[in-house]
């Protein structure tokens, strides 16, 4: 063997060891992305699940009797603080988007809370809300998809596992339940 | 035969590298927004419903703000959505264009849809303090929409913006006059250079790397650092600021 192509066999070998670092670091980087966009959705949920007690405040100061439409949020609430992992929390996201939705179209019914400045304010916050929610959520899948289409695709798929990367969940969402509530006045 | 076999090692490992760089990268682009603008970055007439005057009042307090706050509030105006989801677009142009700066993500986007009779203010994530929803909401009903109820689209969004720009400018505690300014201040740059002798040898010295990189790594690093550079900044004025669907929505 001639002392050149030693060379370029040690030079091949470390090219190989500093391609293999950069999958790792490129692996490790998507799969801190996943984390940080989940964190992102947990954040916005909580914003939502902190501006009901202010909501359900302010719509008791003009509709107190509807008891049943302002209970229902407030469990969907207390519900969506104890689930864990992104499909129980879509779930319990879901119903208290539908228990909000259903609290909105009580409120149709109160003029002069829909005049309310408050109120009015709370809207364009849960409007707001919802749209973070919406966006954290795409955000986040789509940091899923590509983390998981990268350890499921070769080259990746041959050590993605022996490293100990899985795949992660996505945050699923009922195409029904995907209807934001109009709260539009 | 060994330096044909070197050339082809080289390459498929690059090839491998890049490729596995690639992947993953994919871009979602499912809404058809303008290509990003290079001049008069602070406001795009699509719909063609401002003065030229509002256009330049907008231009240089949005650049003096910039150049002060590196805020940046762009007004974009079309005719139609096509169908979009208002928050969906206004979001795929505050990110799309990078409004505001990078690190600061201190970009706002007033949005008209001139036909769909929809506006929205979407913030970017640093200013959301400043600029709450609901401050949004209330800018938009108070300054926004009882211009547009006359068809007066001119007042509504130079009033509307130099609510906005005033807000930005608490939040940073500067000053900044969004009444009297007159002329369009041209953007200077402020980058100092290097002697000319100096230049040219950083010039030899690069082609020098490029081709020792071409003869012995068949090209491997200038790839690498193509791909690198090309994922960074495009040029133009804007700062690749990014939101998370801030603002608010109202219609007229």
């Amino acid at each position: 063997m001639t002392k050149k192509s030693t060379w370029i066999i040690v030079g091949v070998v470390v090219i190989a060891i500093l391609g293999f670092f950069m999958a790792y670091n490129n692996l490790v980087s998507l799969n801190e992305d996943v984390t940080g966009k989940w964190s992102q959705v947990e954040n916005q949920l909580q914003r939502r699940a902190d501006l009901i007690p202010n909501l359900v405040n302010t719509v008791k100061g003009y509709a107190a009797h509807e008891q049943q439409a302002i209970q229902a949020v407030t469990e969907a609430r207390t519900q969506l603080g104890g689930a864990k992992g992104p499909e129980a929390m879509a779930g319990a996201n879901e119903n208290l988007t539908s228990a909000i939705s259903r609290l909105l179209v009580v409120v149709e019914n109160y003029p002069d809370l829909k005049a309310d400045a408050n109120f009015r304010a709370l809207m364009d916050e849960l409007a707001g809300s919802e749209n973070r929610i919406a966006i954290a959520r795409r955000d986040y899948n789509n940091s899923v998809q590509i983390y998981n289409t990268k350890i499921k695709t070769l080259p990746t798929s041959l050590y993605a596992g022996m490293l100990g990367f899985g795949p992660r969940e996505y945050f699923k969402v009922d195409e029904e339940a995907k209807k934001v509530p109009d709260v539009t006045f | 035969m060994q330096k044909v076999l070197k050339r082809l090692l080289s390459f498929v490992i690059s090839l491998v590298l890049i490729s596995s760089l690639f992947l993953g990268q994919t871009v979602t682009a499912e809404i058809n927004i303008p290509p990003k603008p290079a001049q008069s970055i602070y406001v795009q007439d699509y719909a063609n419903v401002l003065s030229a005057d509002t256009k330049s009042t907008i231009n240089t307090i949005g650049s003096e703000l910039d150049k002060k706050t590196k805020a940046q509030i762009v007004v974009v105006t079309i005719d139609s959505l096509n169908n979009n989801p208002l928050e969906d677009y206004s979001l795929a142009v505050l990110r799309g264009w990078g409004i505001g700066d990078s690190k600061l993500n201190n970009g706002v986007l007033l949005l008209v849809a001139v036909q769909d009779r929809k506006s929205r203010i979407e913030v970017g994530y640093g200013l959301e303090g400043a600029l709450n929803d609901a401050k949004t909401g209330t800018i938009q009903d108070n300054y926004l929409i009882p211009f547009f109820q006359q068809g007066n689209y001119d007042e509504g969004i130079l009033n509307t913006y130099k609510i906005l720009a005033t807000g930005v400018a608490q939040e940073y505690k500067i000053a900044i006059d969004v009444g009297n300014i007159k002329t369009v201040s041209q953007a200077t740059d402020t980058s100092e250079e290097l002697p000319w002798w100096a230049q040219i040898l950083v010039g030899i010295f690069f082609v020098g790397l490029l081709i020792v990189d071409w003869m012995f790594f068949g090209g491997f690093f200038t790839r690498m650092l193509l791909i690198i550079f090309s994922r960074g900044r495009g040029g133009g004025g804007f700062g690749g600021g990014s939101g998370g669907g801030g603002g608010s929505s109202r219609g007229w």
